[in-house]
């Protein structure tokens, strides 16, 4: 026995370094001796195969072995790599579990085990990694993907930074916090990671460039995004990074050149398929439809997702809608607008009757509860529906995301209070509800953004059917009036911003106004704006006759206010009078910031009143307001970030003043009012409809171009008249027009539960 | 190191490429840019926008290359993205180095729009040009992207990536209105100052023959060709060429012209589309260099190699021909016949059976004609009268001896004996019976006999009328050529035995209309008729030597079509 089992070793042993496992492996077999007998061996066996990758065959000698009841913890975790090579991510953390238990792994053990976990998406892969990311930097990027999927982004960013500073030849870690900052909207933070990127060369610098001209672009940077936008060119970008490029800043042809060339090319320099993939990918999601099926026609591996897109498209609209001649006919075939208009009742279901008031019930959708006016609004239509009669257990609302490090759950406290059900729709139970076949179609050659949504609210619409569904700002109009008409819902009223989307700068972001058309072509459905100015702007946008878009005023909760009001201070300084210019807005490009300084300079300098600046705000121009105030030498200059009470937001306010490019009816406008405070602005938007006029209390409206010189002048002139006239007449203007009552009677009526005809 | 190289960078469909190409190609050092292209010191690199520019600027530098780059003013109106082009071109053009770049504008409003936005650019508009003597107006539709084609007779409409836009200026001024958006009123000005074209030394034909079932496209151009020889006062002045996708290029070699011998998808076992490209690139390379004035397809639709070689830069001299004989079957597909909007001239074979035509060819046109004109010939046929033989020194040439027994030619097309295997035996039997000795043509395209009999006597010839003298009579199939040679050219009894196997010709009807009319027997095998009486009737016939009376007609469709072709080709227009 010994003699052969000397004779059996040393054969294994030489069979293995040969490399000839199979023979190994078959000659302990057929030695014939009971695995417990020759643990030795098959121990040796299963080592020297994984040792040269024979993971497969070292597998099954573990198998033996197991049976065997010899099962080492070292075999346990090259078991669970061999899972996770396959990933097979459940397998990997059951046999962690079984051999080593959920908590306290060995280093090689926790290792494996987060990657299980993480595979899996469970957090507690993060439990696994606190030790193990000090140490290895794959780990440590683990940790923080982990705490991004989670939406700990701020957890995320500091742990970033930390090991960025531990292991600083890693550039992953900047990435991320790159990447982390622009999701948390620290644009200027976003931009100096990627300079940093940039500067140390090891990092693909058009990649690095790519990334700083999109930010340089959202921040209306336009001169240093265009700067940045040559070196990016000078680079010589990969096809997947230049599209995006060209999509955030609108520079269509350039796309299009891009990707002819591309594909003129591709027989002689091939672009990777999995580039290819991930183009057609992009394409689909920004609804290019057309160009998608063009590279199909061309032979390019256009990918799984998008070739089952074109699957869909082709039964909905038949094969010849997909022959694209050529990439400047590709651009006639686009989504959603292929998919319109909507068959009127002769494939959707029909819209049900409305009950009445007291058995209806109401859905309000909204992207999110961040801290803004049309934010605040949507609390506000809330409690106006509640003043209205409605039982809280009437209302669902629903938002697409709550995240807190986003600053998206700022208002849900005020929500929870209305006892109404709020429903986070990043985060709805797992159940599995498939669409109709036909809608599934249609959601598939949707654009990205607008797929993802009409996705997260199927499942709560289909199952809370509401009588009335609302959706509050564009992006949850669209979603809600796409799937509303789809499912038949009996009245969906929609909410749009202040403004037609074309005026704003959007790049070559998706042109909504076919969607929008064709839903304002439907019977049960209507669009309402907050001002007067807002609807008539929708209706030259999407040719529909003067009145079609109704009217719906923000409405001001004025006891709130008339509770803090406060009298005229009258201070005086020096021998003059103290004026407090108050600036309540968020420090974005569109509220102009600089035009509201430069104003407020040139009033200082020609004043016979004390002035004296304060701005209540924050946004990504909090900075450079900073940085200009002191340029300007702007005197007793406050920029005050984080006040949320209207006490103290207004404390000592005699003027506010709000300078912005673009707005609907500002809240700020009707609050100050509301407290008796003068008021002036450009005219914008509902500015105009939002300010007392023709009184001695009137406000002063500013021409939407002012130079600050005119500006600082016109509001010389009406100081007088603004410190002088009636508190009282200007809250009880806001009081009449403005007040919750009103918004909640107003709704009713669009909700269809009043005679009336919608206010105008 | 290579010579100076003048190269276009273009995108896809981009029109400005061709017209560019019409301004400054003369010399033939034209290439369009490829993936394998480095630029060097050497080269002259033409951009068609800043947007080509903008795509390969990573490559200009350091090359020591000339760069010209065509400004152009926005494609949509209003502009909204387009300052930002002027803006991104400002900016790298203070950034770019180690190459010589210059700007240009199409016309002198653009050039004054963009001058306007601080770029400094030159308006490329030929001097002298304008010269062209146009046949109508094309009118602008921006928001359908076609024009409209109007003239003393015509009223169409093409879509704007259809040609080439040179193509296009040669016989078309282009029209727009002031409302159009401002790239299109500078390519209409552009091209309409195009330097007028100088009337070519020599004529150069192309014929493109595609790979058919039998040998009757090829067997048409042939014919066509020798008239276009014929009608020329100096036949060495003319130069013909075949693209040839016929296993049968042989016989073009034979009869004394240049073959460029191509294989397609099926040939290569390729995929079509990398096939479709390759094909593309080579014709369009010739077309470039050669700079034939007529390109001559033949077949049932323009293959979409020669269509999108011929919207290439440099490939606009020639104009395009569409052989397309009519009696195409019922149930045919007729999306091809949108093909005519590529073409300068339609020509239809005339077809003796054309009153029993059920096709779509024989209907009207749904599809815009374009740029075509429609013309339809006298029957087009290889074999003239004078090439005859008489009886004796027929069977002398075919070796097949002057006896006084009948003999009869069973000329079953390209694929004769695969298709008549089925009635092979009732044929030898019936000629038996009937004592008439059977010689078979076999096709130079034929596949060897499925049965192998070494009793039967096969002659190869190509063509075959000349000789038909030596038979009493005829069992043929009825594609268009053998129809046409027999019913013009042949008097003793004729079989024919059509096939159901054609995609596209409608054999049955054409030999149906030859019976009614009593030119010719019909044996259609694959209803089940009584075949071995029909047989046996047609060999009753035949040993009664009766001539047959046949139609006779004056006119040659051939000489008819060649008339045509040199008419349109030495109409003068732009280069």
């Amino acid at each position: 026995m010994n003699s052969d089992f000397g004779t059996l070793r040393t054969r294994i042993v030489r069979l293995c370094a040969d490399g000839a496992f199979v023979e190994a492996f078959l000659a302990l077999e057929d030695a014939e001796i009971e695995s417990q007998a020759a643990v030795s061996l098959w121990e040796y066996l299963e080592r020297q195969m994984s040792r040269v990758g024979e993971t497969k065959l070292a597998s099954t000698v573990r198998a033996r072995l197991a049976t065997a009841g010899v099962y080492t913890e070292k075999m346990a975790i090259a078991d669970a790599e061999a899972a996770l090579e396959h990933e097979d991510f459940h397998r990997a953390s059951l046999i962690l579990r079984s051999a080593f238990g959920a908590l306290d792994l060995p280093k090689d053990a926790a290792r494996a085990m987060a990657r299980a976990l993480n595979g899996l998406a469970n957090p507690d892969a993060l439990v696994h990694l606190t030790e193990l990311a000090h140490a290895e930097p794959d780990m440590a990027i683990m940790e923080i993907d982990l705490l991004r999927a989670e939406d700990a982004l701020i957890s995320a960013q500091d742990k970033s930074a930390e090991y960025a500073a531990l292991f600083p030849t890693d550039d992953r870690f900047l990435v991320r916090g790159a990447r982390i900052a622009a999701s948390l909207n620290q644009w200027d933070v976003a931009l100096d990671q990627w300079k940093k990127l940039q500067e140390r060369g090891s990092f693909p610098r058009s990649t690095t460039l790519g990334n700083q001209v999109r930010l340089l672009w959202r921040l209306e940077r336009k001169d240093a995004a265009m700067d940045t936008l040559s070196e990016f060119l000078l680079a010589g970008p990969a096809l997947t990074e230049l599209i995006p490029v060209t999509y955030t800043l609108g520079l269509g042809d350039l796309l299009d050149e891009a990707l002819a060339k591309a594909v003129q090319r591709n027989p002689v320099t091939p672009v990777p398929d999995q580039d290819w993939d991930a183009i057609a990918q992009y394409l689909l999601d920004i609804g290019r439809l057309g160009h998608v099926a063009w590279l199909s026609q061309a032979g390019i591996p256009i990918g799984s997702t998008a070739q089952l897109a074109l699957q869909a498209a082709s039964r909905l609209l038949g094969n010849r809608a997909l022959e694209i001649g050529s990439l400047p006919s590709a651009a006639r075939l686009s989504s959603p607008d292929c998919l319109l208009p909507f068959a009127l009742f002769q494939r959707h279901a029909r819209p049900v009757p409305l009950p009445p008031k007291s058995q209806m019930s109401v859905m309000l959708v909204n992207a999110s509860l961040v801290s803004g006016g049309a934010e605040r609004q949507f609390g506000m239509m809330v409690k106006a529906l509640l003043l209205q009669g409605l039982r809280p257990d009437q209302i669902d609302v629903a938002l697409f995301s709550l995240s807190e490090d986003r600053g998206r759950s700022h208002f849900l406290r005020d929500l929870e209070e209305l006892g109404v059900q709020i429903h986070d729709l990043e985060n709805v139970p797992n159940s599995f509800l498939r669409m109709p076949s036909e809608l599934e179609d249609r959601c598939a050659l949707l654009p990205k953004p607008l797929r993802a949504d009409v996705a997260a609210l199927y499942k709560l619409l289909e199952h809370k059917r509401p009588d009335v569904l609302h959706g509050w700002q564009d992006r949850a109009s669209l979603a809600c009036g796409f799937l509303g008409a789809h499912l038949g819902i009996g009245q969906i009223v929609l909410s749009a911003r202040n403004m037609q989307p074309s005026r704003r700068d959007r790049g070559l972001q998706q042109d909504d106004r076919a969607l929008f058309s064709a839903l304002c072509g439907l019977p049960n459905v209507k669009l309402v704006a907050n001002s007067r100015a807002g609807a008539r702007d929708y209706e030259d946008w999407l040719d529909r006759p003067v009145g079609d878009v109704g009217v719906m005023n923000n409405g001001l909760e004025i006891d709130r206010f008339t509770k803090i009001a406060q009298p005229a201070h009258n201070q005086v300084a020096k021998g003059r009078r103290v004026v407090n210019i108050v600036g309540v807005f968020r420090l974005a490009p569109n509220k102009r910031p600089e035009l509201w300084l430069e104003t407020v300079a040139k009033l200082q300098g020609r004043s016979q009143y004390d002035i004296r600046p304060r701005i209540a705000g924050v946004g990504p121009l909090s900075d450079i307001a900073q940085e200009r105030a002191a340029a300007l030498r702007l005197r007793d200059f406050h920029l005050e970030g984080g006040l949320v009470d209207p006490a103290d937001i207004y404390r000592d306010a005699d003027v506010v003043l709000l300078m912005s490019r673009v707005e609907g009816t500002p809240n700020v406008l009707l609050e100050a009012q509301a407290l008796g405070i003068a008021v002036a602005g450009c005219d914008v938007g509902g500015v105009k409809e939002a300010i007392l006029d023709d009184t001695e209390a009137a406000g002063l409206l500013l021409s939407e171009d002012i130079t600050p010189e005119d500006a600082a002048a016109a509001i010389e002139d009406w100081l007088p008249q603004a410190l002088n006239g009636s508190r009282a007449e200007r809250m009880s203007f806001i009081a009449n027009r403005f007040s919750v009552e009103a918004l909640g009677a107003l709704a009713m009526e669009y909700y269809g539960q009043s005679d009336g005809e919608g206010a105008q | 190191m290579t010579g100076a190289r003048l190269l276009i960078d273009f995108a896809g469909s981009d029109p400005v490429a061709g017209l560019l190409a019409a301004q400054i190609g003369a010399d033939g050092t034209l290439q369009t840019v490829t993936a394998s292209h480095m630029f060097g010191p050497q080269d002259t690199v033409w951009f068609c926008s800043q947007n080509g520019f903008f795509d390969a600027v990573d490559r200009c530098q350091s090359t020591g290359a000339t760069v010209n780059v065509i400004v152009r003013r926005a494609a949509k109106s209003p502009a909204r993205h387009h300052p930002l082009q002027y803006d991104l071109l400002k900016t790298l053009v203070a950034k770019v180095s180690g190459f010589s770049l210059r700007l240009f504008a199409l016309g002198e409003a653009a050039a004054t729009e963009i001058r306007a936005s601080g770029l400094e650019c030159e308006p490329l508009v030929y001097p002298q040009g304008g010269g062209a003597q146009t046949f109508g107006r094309a009118e602008f539709n921006a928001g359908q992207s076609r024009f409209r084609l109007l003239s003393e007779n015509r009223d169409s409409v093409l879509d704007f990536d259809a040609i080439n836009w040179a193509r296009l200026a040669r016989d078309y001024r282009l029209s727009a209105v002031q409302e159009d958006p401002p790239d299109l009123i500078d390519m209409a000005e552009f091209a309409n100052r195009l330097p007028a074209k100088q009337p070519a030394d020599r004529s150069d034909f192309l014929f493109v023959t595609p790979n058919g079932v039998g040998l009757g496209h090829l067997t048409r151009q042939l014919a066509i060709a020798k008239e276009l020889q014929n009608a020329s006062p100096d036949p060495d002045q003319v130069k013909i060429a075949f693209w040839c996708f016929s296993r049968a290029a042989t016989i073009i070699q034979r009869a004394g012209y240049s073959v460029f011998l191509r294989h397609n998808a099926d040939h290569l076992g390729a995929d079509t589309p990398p096939w479709q490209q390759w094909e593309t690139q080579a014709f369009a390379h010739h077309l470039r260099h050669s700079r034939p004035t007529a390109v001559i397809a033949d077949g049932s639709r323009i293959e979409p190699f020669i269509v999108d070689a011929m919207k290439q830069p440099g490939c606009h001299h020639a104009r395009l021909f569409w052989i397309r004989r009519g009696m195409w079957r019922a149930d045919a597909d007729d999306r091809s016949l949108a093909d005519v909007r590529f073409c300068d001239r339609v020509l239809i074979p005339g077809d003796l059976a054309s009153a029993a035509d059920p096709g779509a060819t024989a209907r009207s046109n749904p599809h815009p004609a374009g740029l075509s004109s429609l013309v339809t010939t006298a029957p087009v046929v290889l074999s003239k009268p004078d090439d005859r033989l008489t009886r004796r020194a027929a069977r002398r040439a075919l070796g097949i001896g002057i006896g006084r027994g009948k003999t009869c030619l069973v000329s079953l097309g390209g694929e004769a004996f695969a298709r008549t295997s089925i009635i092979h035996d009732k044929l030898i039997e019936a000629a038996r019976k009937a004592r008439v000795r059977l010689i078979w043509a076999q096709s130079p395209m034929a596949a060897r006999p499925s049965v192998d009999n070494d009793n039967e006597e096969r002659v190869s010839l190509y063509p075959v009328t000349p000789y038909l003298a030596a038979f009493d009579g005829v069992v043929a199939a009825t594609g268009y050529n053998t129809f046409h040679e027999l019913m013009l050219q042949c008097t003793c009894p004729v079989l024919f035995v059509p096939t159901t196997n054609e995609r596209l010709d409608d054999q049955a009807a054409r030999a149906r209309f030859a019976s009614e009319q009593g030119w010719a027997e019909i044996l259609e095998h694959e209803t089940g008729e009584e075949e071995e009486a029909k047989l046996d009737a047609f060999f009753q016939q035949l040993r009664q030597s009766q001539p047959v009376s046949r139609p006779a007609l004056r006119r040659d469709g051939a000489i008819e079509m060649a008339t045509e072709i040199l008419n349109a080709t030495t109409a003068r227009g732009t280069s």
